[in-house]
């Protein structure tokens, strides 16, 4: 089998086998093939090569069940937050901060917010575990440990959303908690 | 004969890894249904004891797994091609560890035929493969992903590791190998 001296022609032999050319190019090339014994015989051989190629079958479904979940990869808790207020800041970041850590914990820490002449001050104190919030459909006793990965979502959406409360509403949580933010 | 290809309608891999990301699990079995017949073919080729099933699954897992990872300027198909060759190199390696099969080596085209053997490669295309898996490994893969799956030479260099040159030199080697073997 001779090779045809059109190097430029034979290296598109196999891109006008997969159809991957177009216009004049696949033209210029298709009228070569027709008038070159070397070319035309080139390209059988690329064609039988390609109809004998493996026809492997494969399993799907088993392949799917295999893969791992897109939860994987992406991070638990939400990126972006939107702006809170200072008063505010320091109590649902103990609200998150409990919710987090309890889920593999028995006892958690939690910030105050303590408002003295200064201005506000953070200090962690130890508290109890804390049932979660009823605002977010969970009833108090369910242990936070239950508690499934879009539920938890669900409590921290729901924690960032009262930061729309006005100052003298009662908080869900409980004042023990926020130490009697105002 | 020649025709021309219509429009590709479906979405792409990029808005389907996308999908995926957000949840969309179904996205994942358009994807796998998409590309394992090819990445299965490639497989099958270029090492034909392989378990063809679990290269292709471990692949696909391997992919998903690290599809932060993945740059959109290579495809995806060249991807996953890149991640089943190290596969098959691995395994490969492993196996000359326990001493199981004998490796073609580079520059060693030299093949072995059993009674069975001889009676596929009577005919055509079994002998056309029989020619192929001949071939040094490297031009066996460059064959393979050139004429079997209609690679460019930019995406067969990023899947076997090498430049886009050496990816033509290579597959016009492993031609002018086949032929020589076809006519002798």
């Amino acid at each position: 089998m001779r090779e045809c001296p059109d190097a430029g022609v034979r290296d598109l032999l196999p891109d006008l086998l997969h159809e991957q050319l177009a216009g004049d190019e696949r033209r210029r090339v298709v009228v070569h093939v027709e008038g070159c014994v070397d070319c035309s015989a080139e390209l059988m051989l690329l064609v039988r090569f390609r109809e004998s190629h493996a026809r492997a079958g494969v399993d799907v479904a088993r392949i799917v069940a295999a893969l791992p979940t897109p939860n994987a990869n992406r991070p638990l808790m939400p990126v972006a937050r939107p702006a809170a207020s200072r008063t505010l800041l320091g109590g649902w970041r103990a609200a998150a901060a409990i919710v987090a850590i309890s889920l593999g914990a028995v006892a958690v820490g939690a910030s105050r917010v303590d408002r003295g002449p200064e201005g506000p001050r953070e200090s962690l104190v130890a508290t109890e575990l804390l049932p979660a919030p009823a605002a977010t459909g969970l009833t108090y006793g369910t242990p936070l440990s239950d508690i499934s990965e879009r539920e938890l979502q669900l409590l921290l959406v729901d924690l960032e959303s009262l930061e729309t409360l006005t100052p003298g509403e009662p908080h869900p949580i409980g004042d023990e908690l926020l130490g009697g933010i105002s | 004969m020649f025709k021309a290809t219509p429009a590709d309608e479906e979405p792409s891999d990029a808005e389907l890894i996308g999908r995926w990301k957000r949840g969309d699990e179904r996205a994942a079995t358009q994807l796998v249904e998409r590309h394992a017949p090819a990445l299965a073919r490639f497989v099958s080729a270029t090492d034909p004891r392989a378990e063809v099933q679990d290269v292709v699954q471990d692949s696909f897992v391997r992919a998903f797994a690290s599809l932060d990872g993945f740059r959109s300027e290579s495809s995806f198909r060249t991807w996953l091609f890149t991640i089943a060759r190290r596969q098959l190199m691995d395994r490969r390696r492993a196996a000359r560890r326990r001493g199981d099969a004998v490796e073609v080596m580079e520059g060693d085209a030299s093949t072995g035929f059993t009674a069975l053997d001889q009676l596929v490669a009577e005919e055509t295309g079994g002998r056309l493969r029989e020619v192929v898996n001949g071939l040094t490994p490297t031009q066996r893969d460059v064959f393979v992903l050139r004429v079997g799956e209609g690679l460019s030479y930019r995406e067969i260099a990023e899947a076997v590791g090498t430049t886009e040159g050496a990816a033509r030199v290579h597959y016009h080697n492993a031609l002018r190998a086949v032929k020589e073997s076809i006519d002798a």
